[in-house]
């Protein structure tokens, strides 16, 4: 189990958040009796992650972890199109189950080097070598 | 003279929410302390001294409510004064200590005036330093705007219930402390989506700032790109920064405030000077700390022990120089758009606000020295604030801006990384919680504790979401103080909404919590509910 995350929360949901025009953070988080459950290996432990269009609802990219890593980043494939999360378990017969589905969230478009040009620069105090 | 241009200021003025009552000293209060006398203080004295001159300001200042909320705190005030006696005290001693050394003198006289100055306005304005602020404002020197309630990342909140409360307590907080309504809007670093323009127009937001590639990179792209104003499809008006002008006074590295003859922000006597001497002024832990007494220039590029003593002579000689290189290039940058391309540009610059004292000593003086020159070289720029623009700008056309901010790389990675994202699953399954419990008890009748417990559960779930504390984890600077604020805020929501579904409402922890995070006084927990349920 991942301490770092504190994956066991309340509830079971799944968040989708932007992070720029490649890379998506996806976390999740689940409720009590749904980590019991894959504890007691009623579940594979690993999930599957799937990431949709929000506009056709085709998948656009997939991927398996581990139930209580809590966390993962994901390429959106298409700038500028929104997409939504869902995960998946694997019940021990082999039927794969629905468990989260995240917010939508639009992908944002590339600029060229726009921080860099822009002249962001608190972080830069920030760090000047002491 | 008619200008053919404008120049759009907007200084960013934000701290993150930091009380610690509990304490007599408390570390991260000195970021406070630290604002006020080198930043809020200098600037409010600055457009005082241009106003008295009869040169009207014309920028606009965004005040964050959690920075609002410790200018009115008294407990914080009283550590304030504190704070800046103590440093009086000290300075009397380096008075002595440098009297028969003229180079380190005039620098210790430079901070006395500096010291004399807080106390002096602090004890003018009974420790209310928002009154000049909204008198300056009343009487039409300066334009003051908000943000959102705890500076979160707008973009960052997967709830719109979220992204809504954020909006709506900041325009209530504003009307609070300012007894005007709200018009413009600073979305915390420049951070844009396509789903706040809904939320700020239901609470009454006109406009907006965006970083530059929202605008340029829009489709279609604006011919006028970053030099005129634009209206989103309902209506919010949105102003972009301007890279150029951004830069130069920015950037550590190629800006003015890397100039040689500046103040060095990290020599300070804290590190420097004998350490029985500086330790009654240090922190109960008695670790070295910087003590804001900074008698060194930046020199070059050399150690830190080998920078030269600060000239304050040879420091503003090098302001009038920058003040008048601004003024030419942006002269420059008028002329080029204004015979290139036929307009008559707006160019607006946004600096954080603390960049001009604290970080840059001299900014200032700079921002000083700007306006005057614009007057006495009859320059044809003026500076306008957005409402002005606005009431006299052409109908602005239509533009749907991309998702941006003005962090590192354009987007969102400051605050999303391997540093701090930790934090996600926390801060969004409380919001959760919070949303569920508002829509739960939005419509019954609630005793005056239980709704007491909601209306604190929505302030922690606001302190949680703020954008500081990923900043922090991401800079390595206070990180863990920033992530104990997460995880304190989250639990604290938490508890508070288990305590009232459960109906055993802990007063002692209620109310301990209502005297340490006490900002938002009339903030209503409802502002969670879900929209489409009321």
């Amino acid at each position: 189990m991942s301490n770092e995350t504190n994956f066991i929360l309340s509830t079971d949901k799944a968040y989708l958040l932007p992070r720029n025009p490649s890379a998506f953070f996806i976390c999740w988080t689940w409720s009590r009796s749904r980590a019991e459950a894959f504890e007691a290996r009623e579940y594979e432990p690993e999930i599957l992650v799937r990431l949709s269009a929000c506009e056709d609802k085709a998948v656009s990219g997939e991927t398996s972890v581990r139930w209580d890593s809590g966390k993962l980043y994901m390429k959106p494939p298409a700038e500028g199109r929104a997409y939504s999360v869902s995960v998946y378990g694997r019940r021990k017969d082999g039927r794969q189950e629905k468990l989260l589905e995240s917010n939508a969230v639009a992908a944002p478009v590339s600029a060229p080097a726009p921080g860099t040009s822009s002249g962001y620069s608190s972080a830069e105090f920030f760090r000047k070598n002491l | 003279m008619s200008s053919k241009g404008s120049l759009l200021f907007l200084l960013h003025a934000h701290l993150p929410y930091v009380n610690h009552p509990e304490h007599a000293d408390f570390l991260e209060e000195n970021w406070f302390f630290e604002g006020v006398v080198e930043t809020y203080i200098p600037l409010i004295s600055v457009l005082d001294r241009l106003v008295r001159d009869g040169i009207r300001p014309g920028i606009a200042i965004s005040i964050s409510p959690t920075l609002g909320a410790m200018l009115e705190n008294e407990q914080l005030e009283k550590k304030l004064t504190r704070y800046i006696d103590s440093r009086l005290e000290l300075i009397e001693k380096e008075l002595l200590r440098t009297e028969n050394d003229p180079v380190l003198s005039k620098i210790v006289h430079l901070y006395a005036r500096l010291y004399e100055e807080a106390a002096g306005m602090i004890h003018k304005y009974s420790g209310d330093l928002i009154t000049p602020l909204k008198q300056l404002q009343h009487a039409g020197h300066i334009e003051i705007i908000t943000t959102s309630a705890t500076h979160a990342v707008l973009p960052l909140l997967a709830h719109p219930e979220a992204l809504r409360a954020q909006i709506a307590a900041a325009a209530d907080d504003y009307f609070d402390r300012f007894n005007t309504k709200a018009s413009g809007f600073w979305l915390p670093e420049c951070a844009y989506d396509p789903r706040v323009q809904t939320y700020l127009k239901l609470s009454g937001f006109e406009y907006i700032f965006t970083e530059s590639h929202a605008v340029n990179f829009a489709d279609p792209a604006p011919k006028t790109g970053v030099y005129a104003s634009y209206r989103t499809p309902n209506g919010i008006n949105i102003f972009a920064r301007d890279a150029d002008s951004s830069r130069e006074v920015w950037s550590a590295k190629f800006g003015y405030p890397g100039d040689p003859s500046y103040r060095e922000f990290y020599r300070d006597m804290g590190y420097d000077a004998d350490y029985d001497y500086i330790k009654p002024y240090l922190s109960a832990d008695g670790l070295r700390r910087s003590l804001g007494l900074k008698y060194h220039r930046i020199t070059g590029e050399v150690d830190l022990s080998k920078k030269l003593y600060y000239d304050p002579d040879e420091a503003m000689a090098a302001v009038e120089r920058h003040a008048a290189d601004f003024l030419d290039r942006r002269m420059r940058q008028v002329e080029e758009l204004h015979s290139g391309k036929g307009i008559r540009p707006v160019i607006v610059g946004c600096y954080d606000a603390e960049l001009f004292g604290h970080w840059w000593f001299e900014g200032p003086a700079f921002l000083e020295s700007v306006l005057r020159k614009i007057r006495a070289d009859r320059l044809p720029l003026q500076f306008v604030t957005p409402g002005e623009y606005l009431n006299s700008c052409h109908e602005p056309a239509g533009l749907n801006p991309q998702i941006s901010s003005w962090g590192e790389n354009g987007y969102f990675d400051p605050w999303v990384n391997e540093t701090n994202d930790a934090i996600y699953p926390k801060v969004l399954d409380v919001t959760d919680r919070m949303i569920e419990t508002a829509n739960r008890f939005r419509s019954q009748d609630l005793s005056s504790v239980t709704l007491r417990a909601l209306n604190q559960a929505a302030r922690e779930v606001l302190l949680a979401q703020s954008s500081d504390w990923p900043f922090l984890m991401y800079i390595g600077s206070h990180s863990q103080y920033a992530a104990a604020r997460v995880d304190g805020h989250a639990a604290n929501a938490a508890r508070l909404l288990s305590e009232v579904l459960e109906r055993r409402v802990d007063e002692k922890f209620l109310g301990d919590l209502e005297k340490k995070n006490n900002l938002f006084h009339r903030l209503d927990f409802r502002l969670f509910a879900s929209v489409s349920k009321f």
